[in-house]
């Protein structure tokens, strides 16, 4: 059972003239099992968004909520034991090229995935296994990743974040580095996580057509906000807002 | 390992290389070998033979007990380079422990320590040294923990500001998602990325110290008689520095060279750390098939901008060949589309073309033409001029493309002072002219801001500027909208599709996306495996497409029509790795149509119409049109 809540979060930037919202009063849930797509352009403030639920941007105020606890505020430091769940929420970085220890290999980035699985769930998953998961050769193990494409990074940077076998994960335009035949491979791989697992998704990208394949509910963000929130079906059948439609119009499709 | 041990010996072999190197030894073998040749000649009192001038026995004279002086300055040579070796590892430990430890420490003891750090960098050693001098009084051990002390806090400066920059990047991020200790994290993560330059300074700081020491002895803080190094001879014999000058000078000159010596070292340590970044633009091209006499004289030949014949790039290091005979033409106001999996060899191939493939990778063709030069027989200087201004890169991450401490505007105009040598102002005026012909708003203030301060589609944006600075013929994209937004990505294929009109330049179109790529090709190349394995117009990409995989990758693509319950259309298997490939068709091992046949013998990549050509056994026969007979002859 988990849900991830967002409260009225808001993130601002810098201070006085020069500060600049990024997230704008923005409420949110994901429901236990349930995957939300998030749709905007680059700007938006998708990924402050992510980065704020786990912690990595500094929430100015609202809170974040998991299954009902606040794991995250504005200002206040949690203690440990609550600090220590919100390793539950793991995050896929948008860039392969930075988001990879260069220094590490592909399997010691991987184990500490599964060191954290261990310590927080008593999670027994393999970097074997795992990099199977994500289709990539096992003999990967031992590369770094400046030996790999950039697609095959990409996966390795998702399979360590599903080695801590996470409550919640959160993709940050992970596809969008990846190639459209791995791609759909990798959403079906997330499909069949989320069912298998029931780890619930917020799933960031500015491709309606793949969030549309793989959320339950959109939220199309705009200027730090939420301009139209709805069921999947409905917000790309029938969206309201003016905004949404540019976005289906800008789905990269075979000219025929 | 990428970084091979012939790119470091590359530096080694520059004059300063190979001067620093015999330096080293020589600085080195002395401290190990005279002590234990010349050792007693140092240190036996000769009473016959005091205050000795230059004779054939004492070739520099003695010392006022008789004493042979150049025996006694090799032999100093040991315990000179040991103590300096001894202070900079200790400062080194001190001063990396002290960098490090904000890091690990919470936020305001952490702060506080960065304080620290920073006021006693700009407080000056001297005073500090002679400050610590009394505490730990007179003696080597004194001065040894004294110049540590005073020299950790640059240590100490500089693991700190290095460190942040990595504490800074999305792997350390990840790492904290996983509540990975900071212990851990300083340990792991953050150490191993900064070792380079922390290692470099410590080799220069061993010449630092080897200075300061011997002016401690000198002073008579230092080394106690009877032990000796040169700072203490050079104070003994300054007294009898007229009657035998060699006394004094003899010191002298070993400080000066074994200080330059270690010096040095630092200076050609930052150019291998550094070179290896450097080299990724120069790679080896060799020519191997016999160069026809043709290119230049043959005029612009139908206006062909780019033409590639037979290129391979192969990595001898790693035996891998990611590149195999690929061969393809660009013409003027053209845009040709290059898809294919990750790792199918697309950037390698563009990389090739703009002499970018990274060390040690060979890059191998029996024709590599661009404007009409075959570049691999020019000169170095010409072929860098040539790609310089025929020759247009854009990248999927504009960010590592983009210096982040340079305004974005010099940037741009520092390519046109480069290869067109315009004046600085001309130069500034064209980069606010490029910026505004990619539609970045207010160019004038843009241009003087710092990369960091643009957003991707920006930065995207500039890039393209900054490929139009100097009118290129061919533009490369290699995936320049994979890290865009869809919005974003429509104005910059616009924004390409443009500059190829109005310029009428060629446009190399690399994506992983084949949506993306029909969007702005006419001609798309599909590669597989290092080979190109399907050419065909975009028209036919939609019904008419002739390989499996091409076909495939076509119905991989989501839109917004699919059915949502079921999975999307994926292509089972993975890419063969460059260093297993299969014998037969390379896609074999994933094609639904494969039979014994393909996978026993590789199909070639044959003419089947005009701008077509496919590599497979089993084309639908209803494709492309009539098919030529040049490639024609099946499989036995
Ligand atoms: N410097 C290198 N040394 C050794 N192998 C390399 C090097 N660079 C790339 N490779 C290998 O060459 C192959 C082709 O790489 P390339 O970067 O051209 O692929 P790509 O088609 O551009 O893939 P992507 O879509 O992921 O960018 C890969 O298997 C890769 O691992
Ligand atoms: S040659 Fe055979 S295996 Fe290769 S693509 Fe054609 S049918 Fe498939
Ligand atoms: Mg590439």
């Amino acid at each position: 059972m988990s849900v991830l809540e967002l409260r009225d979060v808001v993130v601002r930037f810098g201070s006085g003239a020069h500060a600049t919202t990024a997230v704008d009063h923005v409420d949110l849930v994901v429901d236990d099992r349930s995957v939300v797509g998030l749709v905007g352009e680059s700007g938006s403030g998708k990924s402050t968004l992510a980065r704020a639920v786990v912690g990595l941007a500094p929430l100015r105020s609202g809170e974040v909520l998991l299954d009902g606890q606040v794991i995250r505020s504005a200002g206040k430091r949690q203690d440990r034991a609550v600090r220590d769940r919100g390793a539950l929420i793991q995050m896929v970085f948008q860039d392969p090229y930075s988001s990879l220890d260069p220094r590490m290999t592909v399997g010691d980035s991987i184990a500490e995935g599964i060191a954290a699985g261990r310590r927080l769930r008593d999670a027994r998953r393999t970097v074997g296994g795992l990099l199977d998961l994500v289709r990539l050769n096992p003999d990967h193990e031992h590369l770094l990743p400046r030996q790999l494409s950039g697609g095959q990074r990409q996966r390795v940077a998702l399979a360590r974040a599903l080695a801590a076998d996470p409550e919640v994960l959160i993709a940050d335009e992970i596809t969008s580095a990846l190639d459209v035949s791995v791609q759909g491979a990798v959403l079906n791989l997330l499909r069949d996580i989320k069912d298998e697992t029931g780890v619930s998704v917020l799933f960031i990208s500015h491709n309606l057509a793949v969030v549309r394949y793989l959320a339950d509910h959109i939220a199309v963000m705009a200027g730090g906000s939420v301009v139209e929130f709805g069921d999947a079906v409905q917000v790309t059948e029938q969206p309201r807002n003016p905004y949404t439609r540019t976005l289906i119009a800008a789905v990269p499709t075979l000219l025929r | 390992m990428r970084r091979s041990t012939s790119g470091r010996a590359a530096v080694l072999r520059t004059p300063l290389g190979i001067s620093t190197l015999v330096l080293l030894v020589a600085v080195v073998g002395v401290a190990v070998v005279a002590p234990l040749v010349l050792g007693s000649r140092a240190e036996t009192i000769d009473v016959a033979a005091m205050d000795q001038g230059m004779s054939a026995q004492h070739l520099f004279g003695t010392d006022p007990l008789g004493r042979d002086l150049l025996a006694r300055t090799l032999v100093a040579t040991r315990l000179s380079v040991v103590l300096a070796v001894i202070t900079t590892v200790v400062a080194a430990v001190v001063g990396v422990l002290a960098g490090a430890l904000p890091f690990v420490l919470g936020r305001r003891l952490g702060r506080l320590l960065v304080a620290t750090i920073n006021l006693s960098v700009a407080f000056p050693s001297l005073l500090l040294a002679l400050f610590l001098a009394m505490i730990f009084g007179v003696g080597a051990q004194g001065a040894v923990l004294t110049l540590a002390l005073a020299m950790a806090p640059g240590f100490a400066r500089l693991t700190h500001s290095t460190a942040a920059a990595v504490a800074g990047s999305d792997y350390i991020a990840a790492a904290r998602l996983l509540r990975v200790g900071r212990a851990r994290i300083v340990l792991r993560h953050i150490l191993p990325n900064i070792a380079e330059p922390l290692v470099v300074n410590a080799t220069t700081t061993v010449g630092t110290a080897l200075l300061s020491l011997s002016g401690l002895s000198y002073l008579g803080f230092g080394v106690q008689a009877p032990d000796y190094d040169w700072g203490r001879l050079l104070s003994d014999g300054l007294g009898s520095i007229y009657t035998t000058p060699a006394a004094g000078l003899l010191p002298c000159a070993a400080i000066v060279v074994a200080g330059l010596t270690f010096i040095l070292a630092g200076e050609v340590a930052t150019q291998v750390v550094s070179g290896r970044s450097r080299r990724r633009g120069t790679a080896r091209r060799v020519v191997t098939a016999p160069v026809a006499p043709v290119a230049e004289d043959t005029g612009p030949a139908g206006d062909v901008v780019l033409r590639v014949e037979d290129l391979t790039v192969t990595f001898p290091d790693r035996g891998t060949r990611p590149v195999r005979g690929v061969s393809f033409e660009v013409r003027a106001g053209e845009v040709v589309g290059v898809v294919g999996e990750s790792g199918s060899g697309k950037s390698l191939t563009a990389a090739a073309v703009g002499a970018l493939v990274p060390h040690p990778g060979v890059v191998e063709a029996t024709r590599l033409d661009l404007a009409g030069r075959d570049v691999r027989r020019l000169g170095r200087a010409e072929r860098d001029r040539v790609l310089g201004t025929s020759l247009a890169t854009v990248f999927q991450d504009p960010m590592s493309a983009l210096n982040p401490a340079v305004r974005v505007g010099l940037q741009l105009a520092e390519v046109s002072r480069v290869h067109q040598g315009l004046s600085r102002r001309a130069a500034a005026a064209r980069a606010v002219d490029r910026l505004a012909a990619v539609d970045i708003p207010s160019p004038e203030r843009r241009a003087r801001e710092y990369p960091g301060t643009f957003s991707g589609g920006m930065r995207q944006r500039a890039m393209i500027g900054m490929s139009l600075m100097a009118e290129p013929s061919l533009i490369i994209a290699d995936e320049p909208t994979t890290a865009l937004d869809v919005t974003v990505q429509q104005g910059v294929l616009a924004l390409l599709r443009d500059v190829v009109r109005q310029r009428n330049a060629a446009l190399l179109f690399i994506s992983h996306d084949i949506a993306v790529v029909s969007r702005i090709a006419s001609r798309v190349l599909v590669m597989y495996a290092g080979q190109i394995i399907e050419e065909l117009p975009v028209s036919a990409l939609v019904d008419d497409a002739a390989h499996p995989y091409t076909r495939a990758l076509v119905a991989s693509i989501p839109d917004m029509g699919m059915d949502r319950r079921l999975p999307l259309a994926t292509i089972d298997g993975r890419p063969p790795e460059p260093d297993r490939l299969p014998v037969g068709c390379s896609f074999a091992p994933r094609c639904p149509l494969a039979d014994v046949g393909c996978a026993e013998q590789a199909p070639p990549l044959v003419a089947i119409g005009e701008n077509r050509r496919v590599a497979c056994w089993k084309p639908p026969s209803d494709v492309g049109g009539p098919r030529s007979t040049a490639g024609e002859g099946g499989r036995g």
